[in-house]
């Protein structure tokens, strides 16, 4: 390593043989252990690495003071010998704990001190002959700047050098001794940055030279090779491919081939700060990690590249990666020798992170919902679980879409309400939309239901089936009545209008049966039974007949899980009064809309409006669009319902909601409709199933339809759902005579 | 809630791609080990590896299935230049009775000087039609002409895009409205060159592909892009793997005159785009129907995306690669879930300590004991690469755009009748 320690700017070496162990070399040199967090929990001093990580301070040395560099004896024993490179030249052996090993004591403060001070750079060791250390200097004169120590020499290593050894005034025990005559002394009258032994021959040495990179061979110190280039920093061999290097010059990285040594083979992309670090990964072929100064980033090059013909050119193609391990800038970072892709980073306050890269993951959805993912070499497969806790929350539409078509959605014809039990039961717009099916089908079917009403309403047909927007616009013949709370007898002053179309839209909204009879009372009944009061008193009042709506309210209040502000209501209903300059109006009217029931908030809004201005019950969202619809039906007058309907259908076309079927019935608008409720839910099951009601009329020939009828067969194809396929074309061919029997569409 | 277990891969390097078939039921896998692996689903569930064996040699970017009705076929694009179509071979070897099926190249597709860099099948609804893109920067639109001679392939189609490709992804729809339309992605760094992803559409009168749209505002390398499953809506989505994830509308604006021969004009809405990767994102996909897409970016994790009904995206769920679930900041696990709105819920759960995921946690491999590349020439002859400045990095101002949808009128929600 080449970094000065004296801006005290910490760097990272991990143990070369425990893999739990690793220096932190600033001012002085402290020893970690990194161990899970799970077994040093709560122990003094443990610094947190990681989720999963924490480290243990073993031992702090700091009897070498102007560290320039450092580095791992690379040999199993002794354990904890470290090789410090110091400002004025000298390399001192230490150690980081008590060693018993008495090589280790042998070794311990020995120095190898060169002919010149001059700064030490980098220090390497010889991995094959663990006594040779390799120390790179600054320039001195015609000094050589290399110098190959042999730790295990004497004090005097030839008996023709007079002893030079020189002791040191030392206060230790411990005397250290000097060595001053290196084994062998490279790179005459230049400057050495960097240095690293080739794997593939002991005897050969790659220097970073002042403006070259240079090999040594030690077998003939007079020759070397090399070549002239300013990316003479931090040289490294690629652990995976002998003959590939990487050095750097300011924020430029150079990839070198040792066969063809004449260029780089391949320079990075350039950096806008200057490199501090780069370093192979031990644990992957080809990743290169590098690092800028005042960064938080390490970039990552992972070198892909394929054998191809001799002498054919290509590129490797390089896969450009930036982590970020953690939110402070980054002094130093050391790959783990053998954890994949795992690494230590130290921040300048050196605050450290474990750091594990994670391979770039592929993923894929399947037609069923489930996802797999591939990380590294591994496969993961994941797929959604439902948990008791999670039953409320609303699945995505291809998983409701899958069991909607294994629960037959879609098929009851005879009772075609029925559909949306089918489809969960849930979803109060797919309610609205099969309800509003269920009472235009009569209609439009005739020779489902032949009752005599039914005769009576053929010619109707296809305005029931185009929808309440147009049954209104055909109506004529409208009446109004004037009038009053039942329990009074005097006229009032709420207009009503009749005629047979809004009996017809009346019919549709649910609000009364067919047949002449047009008493709301059955519906009423049916709302009591679901449980529904705060709708069924409004109903009723709607129909002016505020005893029943009180009666309901009291019921609702009395029943099993009812609520006893019910009773609050109904007694707010019975102080009703016509007055209009009354305390009650005054007080309904501006405490009605604290009420949290919609339908409580539109009664009392009805019941305090001026004749003919209902907008307090008309655009009450939260009122079902059908009693909204209904109510219109009754009070508005033609110019004002037609207005109203209109702008109703609008918004509900805009918005894709289903609950305006009722108003554009299978027409070219519910297509519309349905086209924005596809965009906005992608459910073109129910689309399918709904326009095929339509049938055989010109809206299933749409080719928007069509596309919607194709797309749900190949879904059950993708589901590999054959049976429901066939019954769905079975039904389609049933409802649509002209559908072509296509055995495999467009395939 | 989404619960990951792990499937002991036994690829001896990187995974490239994971892709499923039609059906779901079967999955091939790629790898840097140069070899392409068949995934079968029994009954119960469980993926067994059915084949493998060496499909290239270099490292296997992407591997996709054919329509099965086409048959089994496989189609593998590599580093060393080439694409493969490979099919199953139906036989009564033993092969069948040890549960291994067998696999035979049917063509090799040697059109590409360069690494070829993603392959995609076109939609059934056009034939069998294959299409490749490769690092210099072509597309290239390859036909069967007789689906039963898998081994004659043509070139229909070569489409420069002159920007270094990276991806593919061909528009599903099956509407007779919308023609043959395909997104290329390129990861080029050079943010000057303007748009990544460029649209190219079919015109029938001309019978070439032209260019319909680039999306000028992807000016970072793209990884990967996916168009949404169309399933009969009115618009077009895509979704971008760059620095960000992006989700792209394309609304095809309705044509003046039947008889107009230009490309579709598009109107480009940008609906999502989020950086909770913090880093690169490389993959993107979409569900079936194109409800939920999930993402993975150099920050090790796996995220899910919902739209809400009014057309607002949010993350739904984490995951990391391994499978684990992420720390929060509020150091609760943050659960993987297609439903919004859930993760607050798991989360809650955890704290109560009845959290129902089981989550796996890989073994660290053993060290590599060699090299696999040992017996191979290290690169050949490399070309010194002239050096585009990353500085331009600190010039890019983009738009940081958080979406959010139109909003609607509030309408109701509860309906009886």
């Amino acid at each position: 390593c080449s970094l000065g320690y004296g801006g005290s700017k910490p760097d990272i070496l991990w143990s070369p043989h425990h893999v739990d162990r690793y220096v932190i070399c600033d001012s002085e040199l402290s020893l970690y252990r990194i161990e899970s967090l799970g077994s040093t929990e709560a122990k003094a001093g443990v610094i947190q690495l990681s989720e999963e990580t924490a480290a243990t301070l073993l031992a702090i040395n700091s009897d070498t003071p102007y560290m320039k560099c450092v580095a791992w004896y690379p040999k199993h024993e002794p354990e904890c010998l470290l090789a410090v490179g110091q400002a004025n030249g000298r390399v001192v052996l230490t150690s980081l704990g008590q060693s018993h090993n008495s090589k280790c004591k042998e070794l311990m403060g020995k120095e190898f001190v060169p002919k010149h001070a001059r700064q030490c750079n980098t220090l390497s060791w010889n991995p094959a002959d663990s006594n040779w250390l390799a120390a790179g200097l600054d320039k001195h004169r015609a000094d050589f700047s290399v110098l190959i120590w042999d730790i295990s020499s004497k004090y005097a290593p030839e008996a023709t050098v007079p002893p030079e050894k020189i002791r040191l005034p030392s206060g230790d025990a411990d005397v250290g001794t000097v060595v001053t005559k290196p084994l062998y002394e490279l790179g005459q009258n230049d400057a050495c940055l960097s240095l690293c032994w080739l794997p593939r021959d002991q005897k050969l040495l790659l220097a970073g030279m002042h403006r070259n990179l240079a090999i040594f061979d030690l077998r003939n110190t007079s020759q070397k090779m090399f070549v002239n280039t300013k990316a003479i920093q931090g040289v490294t061999v690629d652990p995976f491919f002998h003959d590939r290097v990487a050095s750097f010059f300011e924020g430029q990285v150079a990839i070198w081939d040792l066969r063809k040594f004449e260029k780089p083979v391949l320079t990075l992309s350039e950096q806008p700060k200057p490199l501090t670090k780069v370093a192979w990964c031990p644990t992957r072929a080809g990743l290169l990690a590098t690092l800028t100064r005042d960064s938080n980033v390490v970039r990552l090059y992972d070198m892909q590249h394929a054998p191809t013909p001799i002498g054919d050119e290509t590129e490797p193609t390089i896969i450009e990666r930036s982590v970020q391990p953690c939110e402070s800038f980054i002094s130093s970072f050391a790959w783990h020798p053998s954890a994949q892709n795992r690494m230590v980073v130290v921040s300048p306050n050196r605050a450290m992170t474990d750091f594990t890269v994670f391979e770039r993951i592929s993923l894929a959805w399947s037609s069923t919902s489930s996802l797999m993912w591939a990380c590294g070499r591994h496969l993961y497969d994941c797929a959604e679980e439902r948990t008791g806790s999670e039953a409320a929350v609303e699945s995505d539409i291809a998983t409701k879409m899958r069991a909607r078509a294994q629960s037959r959605y879609g098929h009851d014809t005879v009772q075609v309400w029925r559909n949306y039990v089918l489809a969960g039961g849930d979803d109060p717009q797919l309610k609205s939309l099969w309800y509003t099916l269920h009472y235009i089908l009569p209609f439009q079917c005739p020779y489902l239901t032949l009752d005599q009403e039914q005769k009576q309403q053929g010619n109707k047909q296809t305005v029931v089936y185009s929808g309440i927007k147009n049954i209104v616009k055909s109506s004529s013949g409208t009446t109004e009545s004037r009038r009053s709370w039942s329990d009074s007898d005097r006229q009032g002053d709420v207009v009503r209008y009749h005629s047979e179309e809004r009996s017809l839209a009346l019919r549709l909204c649910g609000w009364i049966g067919r047949g002449p009879d047009v008493d709301v009372e059955p519906f009423l009944r049916s709302l009591e039974q679901e449980g529904e009061w705060e709708r069924a008193a409004a109903v009723a009042l709607f129909n002016l007949d505020i005893r029943r709506a009180i009666q309901i309210l009291n019921k609702g209040a009395s029943s099993e899980k009812g609520d006893l502000n019910l009773n609050v209501v109904a007694m707010a209903l019975s102080g009703h009064t016509d007055e209009k300059s009354s305390l009650w109006r005054e007080m309904c009217s501006s405490l009605r809309l604290q009420l949290r029931s919609p339908y409580l908030r539109a009664s009392f809004a009805f019941l305090t409006s001026e004749p003919g201005a209902y907008d307090g019950v008309l655009y009450e969202s939260r009122v079902a669009v059908r009693d909204r619809v209904a109510f219109a039906c009754m009070f508005l007058s033609d110019t004002q319902l037609s207005r109203y309907i209109d702008k109703l259908t609008n918004e509900m076309k805009e918005a894709g909601n289903l609950e305006g079927i009722l108003l554009t019935g299978l027409t070219k608008d519910g297509v519309d409709l349905m086209e924005s409720y596809v965009d906005r839910t992608g459910d073109v099951q129910t689309a399918s199933f709904c326009m095929l009601k339509g049938s055989p009329g010109e809206v299933v020939k749409d080719p928007r339809v069509q596309c919607w009828i194709e797309n749900y067969r190949n879904l059950l194809d993708a589901w590999r759902f054959w049976h429901k396929r066939a019954e769905f074309d079975i039904h389609r061919s049933k409802l649509d005579p002209s559908s072509k029997p296509l055995a495999q569409a467009r395939s | 809630m989404f619960v990951a277990r792990s499937i002991a891969a036994d690829h001896k390097d990187l995974i490239h791609d994971v892709s499923y078939d039609f059906h779901g039921r079967r999955m091939a896998t790629c790898s840097s080990d140069q070899s392409v692996k068949v995934w079968d689903k029994s009954e119960s569930g469980e993926w067994h590896c059915t084949a493998s064996w060496k499909t290239h040699s270099g490292s296997v970017w992407r591997v996709t299935w054919a329509h099965p009705e086409f048959g089994q076929v496989l189609a593998s694009c590599s580093f060393d230049r080439t694409a493969a179509v490979w099919e199953e071979i139906v036989g009564e070897s033993n092969d069948k009775q040890r549960g291994q099926s067998h696999w035979i190249k049917r063509t090799t597709l040697v059109d590409s000087r360069t690494s070829v860099t993603d392959v995609k099948f076109a939609p059934k609804h056009m034939g069998l039609m294959l299409t490749t893109c490769s690092a210099d920067g072509v597309v290239r639109i390859y036909e069967a002409p007789d689906v039963m001679n898998l081994s004659q392939w043509s070139l229909q189609h070569e489409i420069s895009s002159k920007l270094s490709c990276s991806c593919i992804s061909w528009n599903p729809s099956s509407s007779r409205a919308h023609p043959p339309m395909i997104a290329v992605g390129s990861d080029d760094s050079c943010v000057t060159y303007g748009g990544k992803v460029q649209i190219y559409e079919y015109n029938e009168n001309t019978r070439k592909y032209a260019k319909a749209e680039t999306l000028m505002t992807v000016t970072d390398p793209v990884h990967d892009l996916a168009f949404a499953p169309n399933l009969g809506r009115s618009f077009h989505v895509l979704a971008v793997a760059t620095k960000d994830v992006r989700i792209f509308k394309l609304m095809p604006m309705r044509k003046e005159t039947a008889t107009s021969s230009g490309p579709t004009k598009f109107e480009v809405q940008i609906m999502a785009q989020f950086d909770h990767h913090n880093s690169q994102v490389w993959r993107v996909s979409w569900n079936i129907t194109s409800t939920l897409l999930a993402s993975s970016g150099d920050d090790g994790c796996v995220r899910l995306w919902k739209a809400n009904y009014m057309d607002n995206w949010k993350c739904t769920g984490i995951l990391k690669g391994d499978g684990s679930p992420v720390i929060g900041s509020s150091g609760q696990p943050v659960a993987l879930s297609a439903a919004g709105g859930s993760s607050a819920l798991a989360s809650q759960n955890a704290l109560n300590g009845v959290m129902a995921g089981r989550y796996f946690f890989p073994p660290l491999d053993p060290p590599w004991a060699g090299s696999r590349y040992a017996h191979l020439l290290p690169p050949p002859s490399l070309i010194e690469q002239t050096c585009e400045s990353e500085s331009s990095r600190s010039q890019q101002t983009l738009l940081r755009r958080r979406f959010s949808g139109p909003a609607l009128h509030s309408l109701p929600e509860k309906e009886g009748v």
